[in-house]
């Protein structure tokens, strides 16, 4: 899948992600061929939020017949919000901004998205793909009684709660709805503000309620949301049926966007006060990590299942690259024909491999051709291969790939060179050829490497090369 | 035991909420003393054996546009205590445009509330009802001595403090240097605000200040001092709202800082006593 989004519409899409990225730390991104989905819930799964996109809101929007041959689940993948969220933030999405573009391959271990500048900078993000799975959530939710309201009204009425107060209740009658200071707080109540405020039935635009009921739901989940309504200036409409059951707050551009947040509401057992903690109701969201099965877990036991998954993944960090027009003059050794070469792709390492030594290691003689793999152990570990040759695999926490070389038979044993993708920075340590100095130099070097190439992180990643 | 009162005027309700910001700054919470014809907001210094700190009285008719009260003495008082940032955050409505009339009544839901009741104008002609209970602790006569006016020693001298914002950014950049500052008031309208520690005295003159009291009006030139803790000095100093009004520094030589604001509506008070060098 491949869509581009024009300048206009990606303050909506930052907004959203940063409304988004309030509630969980995974985002999900289902593409199909009319609508991008983005969605996520929370690690307690009471609440679960959705963005969606339509393929009007892309200035192109491509969904390729290779993808629609592959099964529904390839194109869903999860990666971290964290991540996604420092790419737009909003000092990033600067005037000069053109377009976004983003690319989602089948079963493809990163995500690409472009940031065009109009000064025809290219900004390339990779951010690892950390599952290939679909949060999968039940949304047949009842809901008998409708409200729709402006969000200026909503998020006024909101502000009149402390900041610090989590669950309110919404109570509604006939004629007015009252939202309150959740009284059955573990809080002492006497001891605190309650907050009482009416709204009457005339400040909303539906209004079907049909006889009352009262329910309680965390207002800070919801508070983003509301802002982001309120930026957008778009109503709001919330739907619920009884207490206990699952309620939507949802808001509609048209046919561009769609968002909706689910979320659970206090169920009635949680008032009769046998437990002081919040009973909140889980059913409403059920998530399965692969498709097939489909079988509702545990929550507590699917959230310990994942944590390791996660973290292994984790440790793959994004990848960052910057590609600068010839119009803009830079301090570099290069010529701009030779600039080309240095765009990062696996598939062209050993010409910038070839270059790099025609640049800077002339005396120096390449053992062996650069492979290339993706390291997932947090460990590092110098391994020596039957042949006497040390290999150097750096920890994965730093570098989204190293290289790795043979170094046995080199005249010039040893000499470890990291540098950057775009040449500009590299770093030299000699190390000794036998094998023991050369594990203890090394596993002295990362906290070096790793100043290194925090600093390079901003425009590329760095590779290995052990000689 | 009751008490009801009604603010239309927004400029009035402005004014309330910035005397409640401003003690919201100084104080966790405040004594609130209504009379038939005053109100008393009254801070106390916990750690200072319960010596007031704020002492600020406000014109009941100048605020209100509908005041009753039955208290339960002969006096015809009321004494309760609650949390100031509650009362706060429950008047920061007052801020918002809409709002058309602000009521405050003393109320018994679960516990003794003060009830604050905020009637907002919303775009559609319906209004908008909010309503905030802050508990509160009612506070029984035998112990009302408590909150008696403070009797205020005779000043030596008082003048009108400089440029608050002036003040605040020395005093805050000051406060790093040392936790006591030594104010000095001098008899030819000087203010110096020091502080000194191993390796430096700072001191800040303030020249050409306006008298408006001074004890003994000798020729020569005399000089009064006392020294306060600097953070809660720069607390007062921190509070927004005071920027516009004229405020007014007393010393009583190594006893008291005395900072008051007196306007025509309400007077406010503010008392550091001086801690040893």
């Amino acid at each position: 899948m491949k869509c581009v989004i024009p300048k206009q519409n990606l303050k909506i899409l930052s907004r959203a992600l940063n409304t988004i990225c309030r509630i969980g730390e995974d985002l999900y991104i289902e593409p199909n061929s009319s609508q991008l989905l983005m969605h996520t819930t929370n690690s307690w799964h009471t609440v679960y939020a959705w963005f969606k996109f339509d393929s009007s809101f892309f200035s192109s929007y491509f969904y390729t017949k290779e993808d629609e041959q592959n099964s529904d689940s390839s194109l869903k993948c999860k990666i971290s919000l964290k991540s996604c969220i420092t790419i737009f933030k909003s000092p990033h999405l600067a005037r000069c901004l053109e377009s976004c573009y983003m690319e989602i391959k089948s079963n493809a271990d990163t995500i690409t998205i472009q940031l065009r500048y109009s000064n025809f900078c290219v900004k390339t993000y990779l951010i690892p793909v950390l599952e290939y799975s679909a949060l999968q959530v039940n949304q047949n939710v009842e809901t008998s009684r409708i409200l729709c309201i402006d969000s200026k009204v909503l998020s006024a009425a909101v502000k009149h709660f402390q900041n610090s107060e989590t669950d309110i209740s919404l109570d509604v009658t006939t004629e007015k709805v009252l939202f309150k200071t959740h009284s059955e707080s573990c809080r002492d109540i006497r001891k605190m503000l309650r907050t009482e405020l009416s709204l009457q039935s005339s400040e909303f635009d539906i209004y079907d309620v049909c006889g009352g009921t009262c329910i309680t739901f965390c207002l800070k989940e919801i508070r983003p949301l509301l802002a982001f309504a309120e930026y957008m200036s778009l109503p709001v409409i919330i739907r619920f049926s009884s207490p206990g059951m699952p309620m939507v707050f949802g808001l509609k551009n048209g046919f561009i966007y769609e968002s909706q947040y689910i979320l659970s509401t206090m169920s009635d057992n949680g008032l009769s006060g046998e437990t002081e903690s919040l009973q909140l109701n889980i059913n409403a969201i059920e998530n399965t990590q692969s498709t097939d099965t489909g079988v509702q877990q545990e929550n507590q036991s699917l959230i310990l299942n994942r944590r390791p998954l996660i973290h292994s993944n984790l440790l793959t960090p994004m990848r960052v690259q910057v590609e600068y027009p010839d119009s803009i003059s830079r301090k570099r050794k290069h010529s701009s024909s030779q600039q080309s070469q240095k765009k990062i792709n696996s598939n062209n390492t050993n010409s910038v491999i070839e270059h790099f030594r025609e640049e800077y290691l002339d005396d120096d003689v390449l053992l062996s051709q650069v492979a290339d793999f993706h390291v997932n152990d947090a460990a590092n570990q110098i391994c020596v291969n039957n042949d006497g040759n040390s290999i150097l695999g750096l920890t994965g926490h730093m570098f989204a790939r190293c290289y790795t070389l043979p170094a046995g038979n080199s005249p010039k044993k040893g000499k470890v060179i990291v540098y950057d993708s775009d040449g500009l920075g590299s770093l030299k340590f000699e190390t000794s050829s036998r094998d023991d100095r050369v594990s203890s130099k090394i596993q002295k070097c990362p906290s070096k490497i790793s100043c290194h190439v925090r600093e390079c992180a901003k425009c590329s990643y760095s590779r290995f090369l052990l000689m | 035991m009751k008490f009801r009162g009604k603010i239309i005027d927004p400029n009035c309700m402005k004014q309330f909420y910035s005397i409640v910001i401003i003690l919201s700054k100084l104080c966790k919470s405040v004594v609130l003393r209504l009379s038939s014809t005053k109100l008393y907001l009254i801070a106390l210094n916990e750690s200072n054996n319960n010596q007031i700190s704020v002492w600020s009285v406000l014109d009941q008719q100048s605020f209100f546009k509908e005041y009753n009260i039955i208290g339960e003495t002969e006096s015809n008082e009321i004494f309760f205590s609650l949390p100031i940032d509650m009362f706060a955050s429950s008047l920061s409505s007052a801020k918002q445009s809409n709002l058309k009339t602000l009521k405050m009544k003393l109320t018994d839901k679960l516990s003794p509330c003060l009830t604050i009741e905020l009637e907002l104008e919303s775009q559609v002609s319906s209004k908008q009802l909010c309503v905030h209970d802050i508990p509160v602790s009612v506070i029984l006569p035998k112990d009302w001595s408590e909150y008696n006016e403070p009797s205020i020693p005779s000043h030596n001298i008082s003048v009108v403090m400089p440029s608050i914002r002036i003040v605040r950014h020395i005093v805050d950049k000051m406060k790093r240097i040392c936790p006591k500052l030594i104010v000095t008031l001098g008899s030819t309208g000087k203010m110096v605000l020091g502080v000194s520690n191993f390796s430096a005295t700072v001191d800040t003159h303030f020249t050409g200040l306006e008298i408006i009291g001074l004890q003994n009006t000798t020729d020569d030139e005399k000089n009064y001092s006392t020294t306060v803790d600097i953070k809660k000095f720069s607390q007062f100093l921190n509070c927004e709202t005071l920027n516009l009004s004229k405020i007014l520094c007393h010393v009583v030589e190594d006893l008291l800082l005395h900072c008051s604001i007196e306007e025509d509506e309400y007077v406010l008070h503010y008392f550091l006593s001086g801690i040893e060098d």
